[in-house]
């Protein structure tokens, strides 16, 4: 490990939107954690662009919002918290690794996420995001309360 | 009784005998060149800690073992590792969190406030400094509290122990506040962990930029639960999108019949 090392905390967007959104909860404590360099936010460019599609989907329907401005303003919260960004994962190995999970549209998010190694990989998602998942992949995966869970079990 | 032989001029009161001479006193600069020397103390009286020599004390202790078993070594020998077991038995509360390299530790240790330990173990800490391999970093203290700090190289410091007000109000050490720069009113998230408390304080550009965010859709109509209600749409959208594949059916149908809902 080297002198910068922090925990790596790969968000999916549910947790990144409930942070952004929610005045308390885990979810804004995980982004607080991210927001004060205690942890490393680890941003695959898929999950930035599905939250920033998702905040686009509900500005455009009425009322209409200031759609820029939104889009603006979360690119902007997104930039201070400094993450490491993982790119798209090629489409040759999205095809390849369909079978790590049922729907095919998550396979990204997952491929992403192996990529960049994380320390957890916190969602909501654990419907598609199983056990299972987790052991083919290697990749740690829990709820932020699970990982909230964990991080006091250091403090018991 | 004490004659009226000459006296030392550091002899204490008790021992003065009464004989009205003036004592001899250095001039000055006499004064000034000696503190420059390793002179003899003049006295020897029992009552004063600084007329005693250390040496004669804390006498060299004697080899208790044959040359073949000198990689047993005596006790006042002990390298700051064979030390770490018992620092750890020593203090039953205290735990190592994580263990990271920071080379920075002995001396905010030094500065910051472990000064029990670095006086108990004055040579652990410049040890560990050496040794930044060892990866020794955070010190956890079970119920104290912490203050990750925002800063580039993240730290980890324990300055000292603070207590709660009448009005549950808890003073954050000045080094901290200054350190953070953090005056009156600054907010807070507070963060419960186990026995722990983590203060966050708040990144006030990110929280305005959330709030701006939030309180844009909630004027909308829209809470977090609609936002998220939505993100797989916005999944098989983004995938359809790169992959230049159609999202699921199943689950475009489920879920636009649950936004339908709201």
């Amino acid at each position: 490990m080297t002198g910068q090392r922090r925990i790596r905390l790969f968000l999916d967007s549910n947790v990144l939107t409930g942070g952004i959104l929610s005045p308390w909860g885990l979810d804004k404590a995980t982004l607080s954690l991210c927001a004060a360099k205690v942890c490393r936010l680890v941003l695959a460019e898929v999950v930035r662009d599905e939250v920033e599609e998702n905040l686009l989907l509900h500005a455009e329907r009425p009322p209409a919002l200031d759609a820029d401005q939104l889009i603006e303003d979360y690119r902007h919260l997104i930039k201070l918290t400094n993450p490491e960004i993982v790119p798209y994962p090629d489409k040759d190995l999205v095809r390849l690794n369909r079978h790590l999970i049922r729907h095919a549209a998550d396979v990204p998010v997952l491929l992403s996420a192996m990529a960049s190694k994380p320390d957890w990989l916190l969602t909501h998602n654990t419907k598609h995001f199983t056990n299972a998942v987790a052991q083919r992949t290697s990749v740690r995966i829990a709820t932020p309360a699970e990982f909230f869970r964990a991080l006091s079990a250091l403090f018991r | 009784m004490m004659t009226r032989a000459e006296l030392s001029n550091r002899q204490s009161r008790e021992k003065r005998d009464g004989h009205r001479e003036f004592h001899r006193h250095l001039s000055l600069n006499d004064v000034l060149e000696g503190f420059l020397e390793n002179g003899k103390s003049a006295d020897q009286g029992s009552r004063n800690a600084d007329y005693a020599d250390m040496r004669k004390r804390l006498p060299q202790s004697k080899p208790n073992r044959r040359r073949r078993q000198g990689h047993k070594s005596n006790a006042d020998k002990l390298c700051p590792v064979h030390l770490l077991p018992v620092f750890f038995v020593l203090s039953a509360k205290t735990r190592f969190v994580q263990f990271r390299p920071n080379r920075s530790l002995p001396s905010r240790l030094a500065v910051t406030g472990q000064r029990a330990m670095t006086f108990a173990f004055p040579k652990l800490i410049p040890w560990l400094a050496a040794k930044p391999q060892l990866g020794w970093r955070r010190i956890l203290f079970r119920g104290r509290i912490f203050l990750p700090m925002a800063t580039r190289n993240p730290t980890l410091e324990y300055l000292t122990t603070t207590k709660i007000g009448e009005k549950g109000q808890l003073t954050v050490p000045k080094q901290f506040r200054e350190d953070l720069g953090l005056g009156n009113g600054a907010p807070f998230a507070v963060l419960r962990l186990g026995d722990g408390l983590i203060l966050l304080p708040e990144q006030q550009r990110f929280e305005q930029l959330c709030q701006q965010v939030s309180s844009s859709l909630t004027a909308a109509g829209l809470t977090s639960g609609d936002l998220v209600a939505t993100l797989p749409e916005a999944r098989n959208q983004v995938y359809a999108r790169r992959y230049g594949k159609k999202a699921p059916a199943t689950a475009l149908r489920r879920r636009s019949r649950s936004y339908r809902g709201k």
